[in-house]
């Protein structure tokens, strides 16, 4: 693999992430309504308080000037405070990372756990019983909504069990116990997603011809199953992952709500209500790198996994294919 | 528990606290706060004499509807930020919950003339940090809440001060330019939160915020802020009151309202305040509910400048068609009393007794549910054969969205068609004093308890910035006038009561009711004297273990 292939997914996530920085300013502005009036308050909001508000913010400068203001200032690291707290972006950022990171982690870790063993039994038993079930389990949890699955998980292990404690991050050491409800209630739909994949998968790598033959020639189920079947089904599942990250942040704006848990989710919804500028900017911008990241992670891995994926330069021993 | 429909109420109470943040007027029903446990008026009566002994509670963990994004509410000023604020920072006058004024950091105050206070302060109060409070703290808070620098949200309660000086170490001169009937709410919680001078001049623009907290003299401080998670409060052991029972608090967010029951039933929280009252159907099994009004009103505002709704007739077939029993029954679960004037009952507080101002409302005209005489109504007006018109609601107050549809439902049975649709908060908040829309829905929750907030605001024809109804009355009018330049509380009074009533059977604006909200409380805790101001004070001193 090169370095000028890295180099070159590297440049588009770049681009890709100025585009985006581009398009959530000029969104936020074509939003109806008016930060400053919203700072002052219906009743301040005399023509001079306004004018005050607004060139404090920098809000009365041109959409260009006031972009590249922010640009300038966010090359340095300096994400700038808040509109309306107050406080420094980084540090409230900062603060809700951790949270929302250990929750999409966990999310993910169920998710993989649950979804991919799945889909390999269900494509085991496939069209027999189990496979039914685990199909249907898994249509329910598709089809389950975020937050509605997060209220019985709430009513049935908190309220009922009393196994789990039903809101809030925790403190310290009792933050695992906090997250599991969240976590669940989050991978339910991408489990189901990632079983589904799975199942595709492992049911085509079982259909070729080379598992066929494996198996004619008496190669023992187990290696066939480890070495032809999930080795080749294994790229598709990866990419699979790499794409449900972004499902899984974007689901933490609902489990978070649910749960009372402060992320980045909920601080989302809020600098967007209050269009707080700078506190959107640095998050959509810090969730977009997240999941380009996933999916540049993903993109990396592929060619180690499977060596026909490599780009041409990187194989240069093996002659071209002819057409 | 149907979750799509918690789900949504969640999110929507969310932007409601949202709303009350830039605007302490606004009003949000879901968060408002002054609401009150066992409320003596709806509430469990036999719970109200339960004094628990001064039992030490240790910590209490509170459910809030909620978050709040700054501690300060010169910032964000919901009613929420208050239910916080005013357990750490007291002003110069308190509130007792019923609503009248009471000494707090200032003993006393004369009023030598009509546009002069002078307060004298209490002596041997300390900050929580320890400073000694001085007046040079009253005028360096009331300065940094005027510099428009600092763009407060509490700016318009001293736009009239001309001046604020300290004229002694405990002696704070404020004049005003012209005088103001209502000034004194303006040095009460609602409008003044008092902080160090020190603090306030190192942290300016911070003050508010996780790292910076807030710092008052008050019963609490705040040991710990995380905005979406919880607030942690410790009594304040240099507070000069009495030392609070409930000697540690947390003040949970929870904003689903599913959680925040399964919360209140698994006992991990010990009470749930300013829930919306149409929430608290299953509370019962786990936990006292209580019900207070919270001052707010919900109201349709006619710009009377504009047809149709410049034909009485008109307002009045609209009046005869909203169904407000329904909407209080069906809606509200019978949890709000039905306007029918602006101001609440509640509002009037030192000015006039409770039974005063009910005997001058009774004597408003009454438009109850009548299709008949609407139609009748209509039928006398140039727009006989009815019309088109648009109402729009915030998307924080679906049961004021309910409210709408029902009354739209009436209205076509007159050939009124009126086209009701959902906007964001924001939107409406820009809506409302932009003189587009020619029917509007005002939700106003007062932060003073004084009438003139309202009946100013939304009845004098001089405020053309907030009169949207463009109600232009002379008699109304000069008894505004009046009111504010009056000093003589029953005489003040007075004249804001034929001002109210005037108009009210004028139908600038249609009040449809005036909302409650309620507290949830295990049974192992009371609320002493709970009312509608019971929050914008330090309520968490008045908790008491249950007899």
């Amino acid at each position: 693999m090169t370095a000028r292939y890295v180099l070159r997914r590297l440049g588009g996530t770049l681009v890709l992430l100025l585009v985006l920085s581009v398009a959530v300013f000029a969104l936020l502005q074509a939003a109806p309504g008016d930060p400053a009036r919203t700072l002052l308050g219906p009743r301040n909001a005399t023509p001079d308080a306004l004018a005050a508000v607004r060139a404090r913010h920098h809000l009365d400068q041109p959409f260009a000037v006031q972009y590249l203001r922010w640009a300038g200032d966010a090359l340095r690291l300096d994400l700038g405070t808040s509109i309306r707290t107050g406080a420094s972006v980084s540090a409230t950022i900062g603060g809700r990372l951790a949270l929302t990171g250990q929750l999409v982690g966990l999310g993910l870790a169920i998710a993989v756990l649950l979804g991919v063993p799945g889909g390999v039994l269900a494509a085991l038993r496939r069209y027999r019983a189990t496979d039914r079930a685990v199909q249907t389990a898994s249509l329910i949890a598709l089809s389950t909504p975020a937050f509605a699955g997060g209220l019985v998980l709430i009513y049935v292990f908190s309220l009922m069990l009393g196994w789990f404690p039903a809101y809030g991050p925790g403190t310290g050491g009792d933050r695992l116990p906090h997250l599991v409800l969240p976590a669940v209630a989050l991978a339910l739909g991408v489990t189901a997603v990632l079983l589904k994949l799975t199942r595709a998968a492992v049911i085509r790598e079982l259909d070729k011809e080379h598992v066929v033959f494996a198996r004619a020639r008496g190669v023992a189920e187990r290696r066939i199953l480890v070495h032809y079947v999930l080795r080749g089904a294994l790229v598709p599942v990866l990419t699979g992952v790499g794409l449900v990250v972004a499902y899984l942040l974007a689901g933490t704006v609902m489990v978070e709500q649910v749960f009372a848990l402060p992320g980045l989710g909920s601080l989302l919804v809020d600098s967007v209500t209050y269009r707080d500028v700078p506190l959107v900017q640095a998050e959509a911008l810090l969730i977009a790198v997240l999941v380009c990241l996933a999916g540049l992670l993903t993109d990396l891995a592929q060619p180690l996994i499977d060596p026909r994926l490599r780009p041409a330069a990187d194989a240069p021993r093996r002659p071209k294919e002819r057409r | 528990m149907s979750a799509s429909e918690t789900g949504g109420a969640l999110s929507r109470r969310r932007l409601l606290s949202l709303s009350a943040a830039g605007a302490g007027v606004l009003a949000a029903s879901g968060l408002l706060g002054a609401c009150a446990p066992q409320a003596a008026d709806q509430g469990d009566s036999g719970k109200g004499a339960a004094q628990g002994a001064d039992v030490p509670l240790g910590e209490l963990t509170f459910a809030l509807p909620s978050s709040i994004s700054s501690l300060d509410v010169g910032r964000e000023s919901g009613v929420l930020n208050y239910l916080v604020a005013t357990l750490v920072q007291e002003s110069l006058l308190s509130v007792t919950p019923a609503g009248d004024l009471k000494p707090g950091l200032a003993t006393s105050w004369k009023q030598p003339d009509a546009t002069t206070y002078v307060f004298t302060l209490r002596r041997g109060v300390v900050f929580s940090d320890g400073t000694p409070f001085t007046a040079a703290d009253v005028v360096a808070s009331i300065e940094e809440i005027r510099d428009p620098e600092n763009a407060s949200v509490l700016a318009y309660a001293f736009a009239g001060v001309k001046s604020v000086e300290a004229t002694g170490s405990h002696e704070v001169t404020v004049r005003l330019k012209a005088a103001d009937g209502a000034f004194l709410w303006s040095v009460a919680p609602g409008c003044l939160p008092i902080g160090g001078e020190k603090f306030l001049r190192a942290n300016r623009g911070k003050i508010g915020t996780e790292k910076t907290l807030l710092l008052g003299t008050g019963a609490y401080r705040i040991t710990e802020f995380a905005a979406d998670s919880h607030v942690l409060l410790e009594s304040n052991p240099r507070w000069w009151g009495e030392k609070p029972a409930a000697g540690k608090l947390k003040l949970s967010f929870v904003p689903d309202a599913g959680t925040r029951l399964v919360a209140m039933k698994s006992g991990e929280v010990d009470g749930a305040l300013a829930l919306a009252s149409d929430e608290t159907e299953g509370w019962g099994s786990a936990a006292e509910v209580g019900y207070t009004a919270d001052r707010s009103v919900v109201s349709l505002a006619f710009d009377t400048s504009k047809a149709p709704w410049n034909d009485p007739h008109v307002r009045r077939a609209v009046a005869c068609a909203a169904d407000r029993e329904g909407m209080v029954e069906g809606i509200l679960q019978g949890k709000a009393e039905i306007a029918n004037a602006l101001v609440s009952p509640a509002m009037w507080g030192d000015l006039m007794p409770a039974d005063e101002v009910r005997a001058a409302y009774a004597e408003i005209p009454e438009y109850a549910f009548d299709l008949d005489k609407a139609r009748a109504e209509l039928k006398k007006s140039k727009h006989a054969d009815g019309f088109t018109a648009e109402l729009h609601y915030p998307a924080s107050g679906p049961q004021v969205g309910k409210a709408a549809l029902a009354l739209a439902d009436s209205l076509k049975k007159l050939g009124i068609t009126l086209k009701v649709k959902e906007i964001t908060l924001e939107a409406w908040v820009n809506e409302l004093g932009s003189g587009k829309q020619p029917l509007q829905f005002l939700w106003y929750f007062p932060v003073t308890g004084d009438p003139a907030e309202l009946a100013d605001a939304y009845l004098n024809a001089a405020a053309t910035a907030t009169n949207i109804a463009h109600y232009d009355e002379p008699a109304v009018n000069k008894a505004l006038d009046g009111a504010k330049t009056d000093t003589d509380p029953a005489s003040r009074g007075r004249k804001l009561m034929t001002a109210v009533t005037t108009a009210a059977g004028d139908l600038p604006y249609l009040p449809l009711w005036w909302a409650q909200t309620a507290t949830a409380l295990s049974r192992d805790i009371v609320l002493q004297e709970p009312g509608p101001f019971a929050f914008v004070g330090p309520w968490a001193t008045r908790i008491r273990k249950a007899a």
